[in-house]
């Protein structure tokens, strides 16, 4: 197989690994506690500049990235006089850290976030606490407000956990009635799921299919991540290799050594225990033997998934998840085959019923090309301003 | 937790690719479609099932039952005889080797008794394959769950009538009776 690896269109730029929560169910390590010195940060942002062939979306991640605002700061504010809007930042954060200053420059500089928030307070402090043991729900909620008037489409990512599967219900219907209009919600696959957690979880996506479907008919403009894209990967078309998960590829990250990993799951404590993790790093450029493992090893066929009905609609893609959960990328871990079939007629069932019915804002969503743009621009016209929740 | 390839699925009844939105004006519908298109819309309208739209699933042929109906007629007669049904019941079924999944049209979970229709529009015959009724009709006649398959047609095709169908789920409690499972 020859390999012709492509640009690099998205880097997560991992600015510390500092943290001022203690999420028990983290992938990233604090590691020493160390940050980005701005030499490699202006390294990191060169690096990408010359790998982008055009442009390039620079993700804040960490640790929390706010704890490093100061840098953040500069690399946003250099990186702009270099090299102008070819290179877009994004940032994920916990959004503990967030005040009206931190928020008006991450405005006025189009860094546009996703809120790591689980759910509602139950949920959310299940796992997501401060180092001492404290809820960080409290410190978040105060700042939903402010976060989405100065960007109403600001996502929340939700991570679900056997420990909280029987809450997703009233976790996720919170999070819509904070205002959000978008919820990216994943499993914590490493965890030990059993049946039993499973059994509990559909009962909770009944309840939302429910909740998710009267939204729809009544016109309010909701994406929750489980049900939107499971319905998009058959209205419209299959996840194709790279387009769920392209990690090495378009898809790289930077840790704050500047060593570069396949994706930020890979990054770990960023010690000698991840190097053969690594793929290179931003002063040397890549290591093209060691990428282009990675791309295939992700691109390669997953012989447990070849010929199943929903091959092209699941998460079995993910190389990230796969490694995380089994240590190989190619071994999917059982939890997602599992999940999907579970998850995917509960999906299938309710948008038939939507379509069936001839609901004019399913039809929309999943069949108009233009659905995108003609939603901003009702959005930004106050059409159906009482239904965008 | 086991990895298992799903064989057949058919739980999505909506269409795949680019929806274009249907013209509500049937005079310029007309003009840009041809007649094709009204011919359609009455056909589809003269069946009178719920859901069925112009933008809907393709009409049926009028003189075969329509899932719709053949429902109504399956779930009185398990009424008549004291079996509740909940519509579309999503059930695993693994038998040796395989496993299948599919929303059964009619389930009842205490008994594990129900029926399902193989509706040729949804190609349902595909997503059903030789093996999988094998599989269902053993499990239908020994220790469940006892799903009785249901053809629109008869072996030659034909259209099957409502009595028909209704006979043959006649057939299938008075069975179920016989073994002590109603």
């Amino acid at each position: 197989m020859t390999l012709r690896p492509t640009a690099v269109r998205y880097s997560a730029l991992s600015i510390t690994h500092r943290c001022n929560l203690g999420c028990d169910y983290c992938y990233a390590r604090q590691g020493k506690g160390v940050s980005m010195s701005p030499d490699v940060a202006r390294g990191a942002i060169e690096f990408l500049a010359g790998q982008a062939n055009g442009w390039c979306t620079v993700t804040f991640f960490g640790g929390e990235p706010l704890v490093e605002f100061g840098l953040l700061k500069e690399i946003v504010e250099g990186t702009a006089r270099r090299h102008g809007d070819r290179i877009h930042f994004r940032m994920s954060t916990n959004g503990t850290l967030l005040d009206d200053e931190k928020l008006a420059f991450l405005r006025d500089h189009e860094v546009h976030f996703v809120l790591s928030l689980d759910g509602d307070e139950k949920q959310n402090d299940t796992h997501r606490r401060f180092v001492g043991g404290r809820g960080s729900y409290r410190a978040i909620e105060r700042h939903i407000p402010a976060v989405l008037e100065a960007n109403p489409y600001t996502l929340a990512v939700s991570v679900v956990s056997p420990e909280t599967a029987g809450h997703i219900g009233r976790g996720v219907k919170d999070l819509f009635s904070k205002g959000f209009r978008y919820v990216l919600q994943t499993l914590d696959y490493p965890a030990g799921w059993n049946d039993r957690h499973l059994r509990i979880l559909r009962s909770e996506y009944l309840e939302l299919a429910d909740f998710y479907e009267a939204s729809l008919r009544s016109g309010k403009k909701v994406y929750y991540s489980p049900f939107d894209e499971r319905i998009k990967t058959w209205a419209q078309k299959p996840y194709g290799k790279g387009d769920l998960c392209d990690l090495a590829n378009s898809q790289i990250a930077i840790a704050p050594s500047g060593t570069i990993y396949p994706c930020v799951q890979f990054i770990g404590e960023d010690g000698r225990d991840d190097e053969a993790n690594a793929i290179g790093n931003v002063f040397d450029g890549f290591d093209r033997a060691r990428r282009e493992y990675f791309i295939e090893e992700n691109y390669a066929e997953k012989e447990s998934c070849r010929g199943c009905a929903l091959e092209g609609r699941c998460a079995t893609h993910c190389g990230c998840v796969n490694w995380r959960a089994t240590g190989d990328l190619r071994t999917i871990p059982p939890i997602i085959c599992e999940h999907e079939r579970m998850l995917m007629p509960i999906v299938d069932r309710m948008a038939t019923r939507l379509w069936k019915d001839n609901v004019e804002l399913f039809r929309r969503k999943f069949y108009e090309k233009s659905f995108p743009m003609s939603s901003y621009v009702e959005d930004c016209m106050g059409i159906g301003k009482d239904n965008a929740q | 937790m086991k990895i298992r390839k799903v064989r057949r699925y058919r739980r999505a009844r909506y269409p795949r690719g680019t929806w274009r939105r249907r013209q509500k004006d049937p005079v310029s519908q007309t003009a840009k479609g041809g007649l094709t298109s009204l011919l359609l819309m009455a056909l589809t309208d003269a069946c009178d099932v719920p859901g069925l739209g112009a933008t809907g699933p393709p009409p049926v042929m009028p003189e075969m039952v329509t899932e719709h109906e053949a429902r109504q007629i399956i779930n009185q007669v398990f009424v008549d005889n004291g079996v509740t049904l909940q519509e579309d019941f999503p059930l695993v079924f693994r038998w040796a080797q395989d496993s299948i999944v599919f929303d059964v049209d009619g389930y009842n979970e205490e008994l594990e008794v129900g029926y399902e229709y193989l509706n040729p529009d949804y190609s349902d015959h595909q997503y059903f394959s030789q093996e999988a009724v094998t599989a269902l009709n053993e499990a239908r006649d020994g220790d469940g769950p006892h799903i009785e398959i249901v053809e629109p047609g008869d072996y030659y095709a034909m259209p099957k009538s409502e009595a028909e169908i209704e006979a043959q789920i006649r057939a299938f409690i008075e069975k179920l009776k016989g073994m002590g499972i109603i």
